[in-house]
């Protein structure tokens, strides 16, 4: 059965989800996955990424996306970013800017990013307008998108914006080279286990 | 950034993110224990670390001159509590001794051939360069300067200026900004094409030439160093690399805990031993032995035989009966008949011994054969794995990340002030941190680096001699993405064997079309670059004074060319603890090329501190979790 999944997908495509804790990433995550939603969350503990398989021009893409968990963050590896902030919290809105500068300093360059305004729904709290967070983004020069996991706004163009400006990016271009190398180099050591095989040419 | 922490009481505080602590990490997590990791660097892995390139430069800078070192020692009194101030600056510049780098030019193909009468600014092949001129913010008058250099006659003030603008791009380059570099870049490709003008030029002394040409070569390598820092984050450079073994306790550990789902592999693709002037591919599987054209068909049956006896050695006692204590090389003399090019392969590339010739038993000696065989053929007909990325300390991430989805608590750049030791019961009992925050745990889990020198009793501690060379070709035809070198002893003025992994840009280590080259040795000489030139200078052209790395055969011109060579030091800090027994000391990553020991010295750790706990039961696999929308 293990197989039949990874065998059932083109292109593997890793994101990661930044942003100051208590925003909703885990919720926006669980909201893509699973459809679910869970309004209790205190703080992410047994979250460490989640599969969704979706498809974009006739490719199957595997997205692996992964919570921060409570760890600093880490980027290798990563090829899109979602920075999320929560409409009603002017301080992780704020916080962005540091979110941002981490990101230029760590992950890899041309990396892609999303600015995502949670919690949209919550509009009577609201703290950040629209045109705030869109005025951010076009300084950073990347997308942005308000989106609610609980009402469930904008939580798949989310992820399937930024996954299409990565295929774009990496898979049409002529950098599909360098991804099919790295997709090669993939060598899953938990599916090979006995018998010796090619896949690690 | 950091804030006080909410919790102050933990089953475990640990200290370093180096491979062994963060194994202990995930596992304590895993089995429900409260942890909280912290590392007094921005970065994980501790001295497992990798760095990119402006990481390690900065690195060896700081190791050079070490910033305002503390006394370790300081005692205060906190209600009933010795307070033992930490000493991470002092004993981290003890690891690492013998440093020395050198930048050089980048040899290219058609440099000399570059003539115009006028200066047009700099050729198509430095387009790039050239865009970024215009957003140059820094411009001093570099063209009087290389007037200045020209028309002087005197050569000492040549080399002193020359030296001058050196010191001035070194510290413009050590400051942390793009924009520096790029003014750096353009400005001494500028004056290189300059003074090659007047080189070309009539009415100049054969010394000024001279002299200038040592200042051309100086703007060359600032050029080089411009590129090395433009591609810094493609580089995952290695302090101390490891390998993976295909079979054993760590693999099998990075499957059931999990962690193999945060990492991508390439595997050890061959390896070539040294000898008289030739690398040889060493025939290492069964395979290999009936495909390989450097042995003799004599010497392939007899290999045939050693290895099939090899892979099973204990079933036949009465092979090796007698010869237990008896050196290896002995051993595999009289009873098979090994020798010469064979023997040293066996020793060297098969069994991996670290030591001279006589150094291993046999009964050591067919353990490691034995090792070695049994990782072949599980992943390909290699025996080893490299994570990509940093072969060590991505690693060492993955077993934080595991801590942290189990709830483990993260904080790096958070160093720690003082260790609270309980004066009646002789016991840790917390630590104060760097927010005056008072920590307590029933554990301590840390590096020697953090703990107070009072504990360290010094030992005889293990010397390395390493280097990191950055390159611009393969050192071996056809070879692909990680290769191992090996030189015996003795066949380059090394009395120990030298080991030399390659890696290529599909390991994530370095840029396309850039290689990294990690060399190691037991240490014997004066220092770590003595120990290992030779056999450096066997792999790729190192140019000397005379030459100024422009080659003049077409041998060496296949041979690959450095940009950047390190060499340095690297002690593992063996020693017996003097220490409360709640205090668990994590291990520095030791000489062997592989990373097991690690995960056998973090099990004896765990199971200390957890007697009766299953070390990373399996727990839920997120990729047999897919829910499926579509």
């Amino acid at each position: 059965m293990a197989q039949s999944k990874s065998a059932a997908y083109d292109y593997l495509i890793k994101l990661l989800l930044i942003g100051d804790s208590g925003v909703g990433k885990s919720c926006l995550l669980l909201r893509f996955s699973d459809d679910s939603f869970t309004p209790s969350f205190i703080t992410t503990i047994g979250i460490d990424f989640k599969i969704r398989t979706i498809e974009l021009d006739g490719k199957r893409i595997k997205l692996q996306i992964w919570d921060t968990a409570g760890q600093e963050p880490y980027y290798r590896g990563a090829m899109g970013i979602l920075l999320v902030y929560d409409v009603t919290d002017e301080r992780s809105f704020n916080n962005i800017r540091n979110w941002f500068s981490n990101i230029e300093q760590h992950a890899s360059e041309g990396v892609n990013k999303i600015l995502i305004g949670n919690k949209c729904d919550w509009v009577e709290k609201k703290a950040i307008t629209k045109e705030q967070g869109q005025e951010l983004a076009d300084e950073f020069g990347i997308k942005f998108l308000e989106t609610s996991a609980k009402a469930n706004i904008n939580v798949e163009e989310a992820f399937f914006t930024l996954a299409r400006d990565i295929k774009k990016r990496l898979i049409d271009t002529h950098a599909q080279q360098e991804h099919d190398s790295h997709k090669r180099a993939d060598l899953d050591i938990k599916q090979k286990t006995s018998s010796s095989s090619s896949c690690c040419s | 950034m950091s804030q006080p922490l909410e919790v102050t009481e933990y089953d475990v505080i640990i200290l370093g993110t180096g491979l062994v602590e963060s194994i202990l990490a995930g596992a304590l997590a895993r089995i429900g224990k409260s942890v909280l990791h912290l590392d007094a660097n921005g970065l994980y892995g501790g001295n497992w670390c990798s760095l990119n390139f402006r990481e390690l430069l900065d690195w060896v800078h700081n190791m050079q001159d070490p910033p305002n070192p503390l006394d370790g020692d300081d005692q205060e009194s906190i209600e009933g509590m010795q307070a033992l101030s930490t000493n991470f600056p002092i004993v981290r510049q003890q690891a690492y001794s013998t440093l020395e780098y050198e930048i050089y030019s980048i040899v290219k193909s058609d440099d000399v051939s570059q003539k115009s009468d006028e200066y047009e600014g700099p050729s198509n092949s430095q387009s790039e360069l050239v865009t970024d001129a215009n957003s140059a913010k820094i411009v001093p008058d570099y063209d009087a300067l290389a007037r200045y250099l020209l028309n002087s006659e005197e050569s000492e003030q040549n080399d002193a200026i020359a030296k001058v603008i050196t010191e001035q791009f070194k510290s413009k380059i050590l400051d942390r900004t793009r924009e520096n570099e790029e003014a750096i870049a353009v400005e001494s490709s500028r004056l290189s094409h300059l003074l090659q003008l007047h080189k070309d030029s009539e009415n100049i002394s054969e010394e000024t030439v001279r002299h200038v040409s040592t200042s051309l070569s100086n703007f060359e390598r600032i050029e080089t160093l411009a590129t090395l820092l433009n591609e810094s984050k493609k580089y995952n450079l290695d302090l101390v690399p490891k390998m993976l073994p295909c079979r054993g306790e760590f693999i099998d550990t990075l499957i059931s805990s999990g962690v193999s789902r945060y990492l991508d592999f390439k595997a050890m693709d061959k390896t070539y031993i040294y000898s008289d002037g030739t690398f040889d591919k060493v025939p290492c599987s069964k395979d290999d032995v009936f495909t390989s054209q450097t042995i003799s068909f004599v010497e392939k049956r007899t290999l045939m035989r050693f290895l099939t006896f090899a892979l099973d050695y204990s079933s036949s006692p009465e092979v090796y009966s007698g010869f237990e204590e008896k050196s290896y090389v002995t051993f595999l003399r009289e009873k098979f008949n090994i020798e010469g090019k064979l023997l040293s392969a066996v020793l060297y590339a098969i069994s991996l011994i670290q030591t001279e010739e006589s150094g291993v038993n046999t009964m050591q000696g067919l353990e490691k054969t034995q090792r070695y065989l049994k990782s072949l053929g599980r992943y390909g007909n290699s025996a080893f794995l490299v994570a990509l990325y940093g072969s060590v300390s991505e690693i060492a991430q993955g077993f934080c990340r595991i801590c942290a989805v189990y709830g483990g608590i993260y904080m790096l750049d958070h160093p720690v002030k003082y260790i609270l030791i309980n004066e009646n019961s002789n016991k840790f009992s917390g630590l104060v941190d760097v927010n005056d925050q008072q920590l307590s745990s029933t554990f301590l889990v840390a590096t020697i680096d953090y703990l107070p020198t009072k504990f360290i009793k010094n030992e005889k501690w293990e010397l390395t001699s390493r280097a990191i060379v950055i390159t611009d070709k393969f050192i071996h035809e056809e070879s692909g993405d990680v290769t191992m070198t090996v030189f015996p002893p003795d066949k380059v003025n090394n009395r120990y064997p030298i080991n030399v992994l390659q890696f290529s840009a599909g390991t994530q280590t370095c840029p396309a079309d850039k290689y990294v080259l990690y060399l190691s040795t037991k240490a014997c000489g004066r220092s770590a670059k003595e120990d290992l030139i030779n056999a450096l200078e066997k792999l790729i052209n190192i140019p000397t004074n005379d030459n100024q790395g422009k080659s003049t055969n077409e041998e060496e011109n296949l041979k690959s060319n450095p940009l950047f060579a390190l060499f340095y030091r690297y002690e593992c800090r063996v020693f017996t603890p003097d220490l409360p027994d709640n205090i668990i000391v994590a291990d520095d990553p030791n000489s062997s090329l592989d990373c097991e020991s690690a995960m056998i010295l973090a099990k004896k750790h765990f199971e200390r501190m957890c007697p009766n706990e299953e070390f990373f039961p399996p727990g839920p696999d997120p990729d047999e979790d897919e829910f499926n929308l579509d």
